[in-house]
């Protein structure tokens, strides 16, 4: 059994225009020790697949499917049942670290206030292990740190406190929203390094969200290519860089700046089709090189490969197989 | 701190004296007082009287003079006499008790209701509860202080005391209060009234059924109960007054004249409270809304925090941050008065004091007046500046 099993998660909003389906169908699972990432753009679903597994989503929010940890579907549970698992057994670090602390209070309070509301302790106990998480995501002079205000820390550093925050009640899970988006590139690849660190230290399961492919192929194992709402390929970190067997992850590697490549950067024409009254067939058909009539009419199911772990929803998989599809991108970018 | 409010404190100081120029010179610049002018537009006015009312205005000083006069007796707390020679201090500090008494029950009374109203509309956006209250606070806010004083006074005041005497209502007024009744049960149901995936019909009707039945009841037992009411036998007077601030001979004994007190309060206060708590309800919902849907709102919750804790600690500290500054702002221009509404009331506060000086163009009560009202507006501006930085740690003071 699986730390966290997702089956079949489907989000959708109602709206004034129509329903929104942000998540359609979406399963992984997670183990203690695995890092998966999930890749995709704006708008792909990652986030809130991970706000629904968290329970962070608006009451308006329609959820189906299950969400199981350690094998119970906390989709059914009672808020405050809910509540015991949020922020105790799974902890979630968010995109942008200058925002997501509260400016009136001091770190070592809110830090506190994650300690005390799952464990029954004294204010001295839970600032106490405030200092220690401080340490722990390597805030120098912690014990003096510890009654700063937000305001008074870098990005970096805010970064880490949520981490420390996120850490606070020894979860099995956390949940890493575009944990270095905001932040500048040396800064992105120490809280990497603290979250590989902490990692390798308790062994627990990460998600891992990110727009950024370099940040997934440094970290995680197995990862998700999510588009239109939905996983559109899932594997190994390996199998999906060296043999992408979509179009569209093939599209997205080929927009990698690479040192020392001469020529255009490789782009995907067009833009994610509106997740409001979704067409029938493949999401990704409008700007697909590969396009046939059959991907218009039936979206393909997440099916299997070649590579038998490595799954994938295209109706040319077998097609890609032993090709550079980003070249076909590149081809129709300069035609 | 301290370092700051001293500093802030001096600044004050050439503000204050550039006002009380301006002030001066607008002032002198309004026309020869009304006294004047009656004593100038009188057929036989003697020439004497005339030259001994411009030696008490100052008219035939020159401007300088004029103004050294002025504010050299100013700061030292004398204000002077006013046309028929009685003393501005001690009539202007009777203003302020009154205007006081009226304004800092209904701006206390207008705050606490408009933080309820913006905080509970804000949590429950786009329900019944929300449309209601964002209907009543733009009805409140876009009616004319004038009309809605009078309004509030003939066919609230003047009607409910009638029924008081004589419980009968005509079926417009009957529809009205059930009409009211209903829209205050619907308020009171959880319904989201957009967007709602499950719409809950039944829900709905209970809130107006109830609201109805609440509302037919009150006057049920209202008029069952006053009929053999002994307040009505005994006393002659209507009960709650339309005129005034207390009794002319208002009662001696503590309790009664306290209560003597409110029912006069009543009328005026009713009305500033209602204007007051539309714009405050509308700024805190705002004000509220932009905090829950921040991020450490979500960080919060993402901790397990419980959704009360969320709502008080979180957001509902950051949401009073600006509503506080406001809220001391509006404190700073209390003594300027509530011209129209202590009008329509015969309230002797600053608003009259301020109006009937203006219609006589007396300059020393006016300059008193605009002084008085400056001093207050500077100084609850550093108040304002002092909570912003106490509230919000990010704001430094030195």
């Amino acid at each position: 059994m699986s730390l966290l099993e997702v089956k079949n998660l489907c989000v959708s909003f109602p709206t004034e225009d129509g329903v929104v389906e942000a998540v359609r169908n979406v399963s992984f699972s997670v183990d203690r020790g695995d890092v998966l990432g999930i890749v995709g753009e704006s708008g792909s679903g990652k986030s809130v697949t991970s706000m629904a597994v968290m329970g962070l989503l608006p009451r308006s929010a329609r959820i189906t499917g299950q969400v199981l940890y350690d094998g119970v579907d906390i989709l059914k549970l009672e808020q405050k049942q809910r509540g015991a698992y949020r922020g105790n057994r799974m902890g979630m670090i968010f995109q942008d670290p200058m925002t997501s602390l509260n400016p009136v209070y001091t770190i070592g309070w809110q830090l506190s206030e994650a300690v005390r509301t799952h464990n029954n302790i004294s204010k001295k106990a839970a600032k106490a292990r405030a200092v220690e998480l401080l340490a722990l995501v390597g805030i120098p002079q912690s014990s003096k740190r510890v009654d700063a205000f937000p305001h008074e820390f870098s990005g970096g550093m805010r970064q880490r406190v949520m981490i420390a925050m996120a850490m606070a009640n020894n979860p099995d899970l956390l949940i890493a929203d575009e944990p270095t988006t905001a932040l500048d590139v040396t800064v992105q690849a120490q809280i990497l390094e603290t979250l590989e660190r902490i990692q390798a230290e308790s062994g627990i399961g990460i998600i891992l969200i990110t727009h950024d492919l370099g940040v997934v192929a440094g970290m995680s194992d197995r990862m998700l290519v999510m588009y239109a709402g939905s996983v559109v390929e899932d594997g190994t970190v390996d199998e999906i860089f060296y043999e992408p067997r979509m179009p569209y992850t093939a599209g997205l590697l080929g927009a990698i700046p690479r040192a020392g490549a001469a020529g255009r950067l490789n782009q995907i024409k067009g833009t994610t089709p509106s997740l409001i009254n979704l067409k029938p067939g493949c999401k990704f058909s409008g700007r697909c090189p590969l396009v046939v009539d059959v991907c218009q009419q039936t979206e393909p199911e997440l099916v299997p490969t070649d590579q038998p772990a490595h799954l994938a929803r295209c109706h040319r998989t077998k097609d890609l197989i032993g090709v550079d599809a980003s070249a076909m991108f590149l081809q129709e970018t300069a035609g | 701190m301290l370092q700051f409010i001293a500093r802030r404190l001096l600044i004050t100081i050439p503000i204050l004296f550039l006002a009380s120029i301006i002030t001066f010179l607008l002032v002198a610049k309004l026309g020869i007082p009304q006294q004047l002018e009656n004593a100038m537009s009188k057929p036989n006015a003697s020439p004497a009287a005339i030259r001994s009312l411009r030696n008490q205005f100052e008219l035939d000083t020159p401007l300088f003079t004029r103004y050294t006069n002025w504010i050299s007796h100013f700061v030292r707390g004398d204000f002077g006499l006013d046309g028929q020679r009685t003393n501005v201090r001690s009539d202007i500090w009777r203003a302020i008790q009154v205007t006081l008494r009226l304004l800092v029950f209904a701006q206390i009374m207008s705050v606490l209701l408009g933080i309820a109203v913006g905080l509970v509309s804000a949590i429950r956006q786009y329900t019944a509860f929300d449309y209601i209250t964002t209907g009543a606070a733009f009805l409140f806010f876009s009616i004319p202080t004038a009309v809605l004083a009078g309004f509030l006074k003939v066919y609230g005041i003047v009607e409910f005391n009638r029924w008081a005497r004589h419980p009968t209502m005509s079926q417009a007024v009957l529809v009205a209060l059930l009409v009211i009744g209903a829209l205050c049960g619907l308020a009171l149901t959880k319904n989201r009234l957009r967007f709602s995936d499950r719409p809950q019909p039944k829900k709905l009707l209970l809130g107006v059924s109830a609201g109805i039945g609440i509302a037919l009841g009150f006057i049920i037992v209202f008029k069952l109960g006053w009929d053999g009411n002994i307040y009505r036998k005994r006393n002659p007077k209507p009960l709650i007054a339309t005129i005034g601030q207390a009794s002319d001979r208002p009662p001696a004994e503590f309790f009664s004249r306290m209560l003597d007190y409110f029912w006069h309060l009543l009328g005026p206060s009713l009305t500033l409270i209602l204007v007051g708590f539309a714009g405050y309800s509308r700024y805190m919902r705002a004000s509220m809304l932009d905090t829950l849907s921040s991020d450490y709102v979500r960080t919060a919750r993402s901790k397990g925090v419980s959704e009360g804790k969320v709502i008080f600690k979180h957001a509902f500290r950051n949401a009073l941050i600006p509503l506080t500054t406001a809220v001391a702002l509006d404190f700073g221009a209390l003594l300027s008065g509530a011209i129209i509404t202590e009008r329509i009331f015969s309230w002797k506060g600053m608003g009259t004091f301020f109006s009937e000086a203006l219609n006589l163009r007396e300059p020393k009560p006016l300059m008193a007046f605009v002084m008085i009202t400056a001093v207050m507006v500077v100084l609850f501006n550093v108040v304002a500046d002092v909570l912003y930085a106490r509230l919000d740690p990010r704001i430094r003071l030195d």
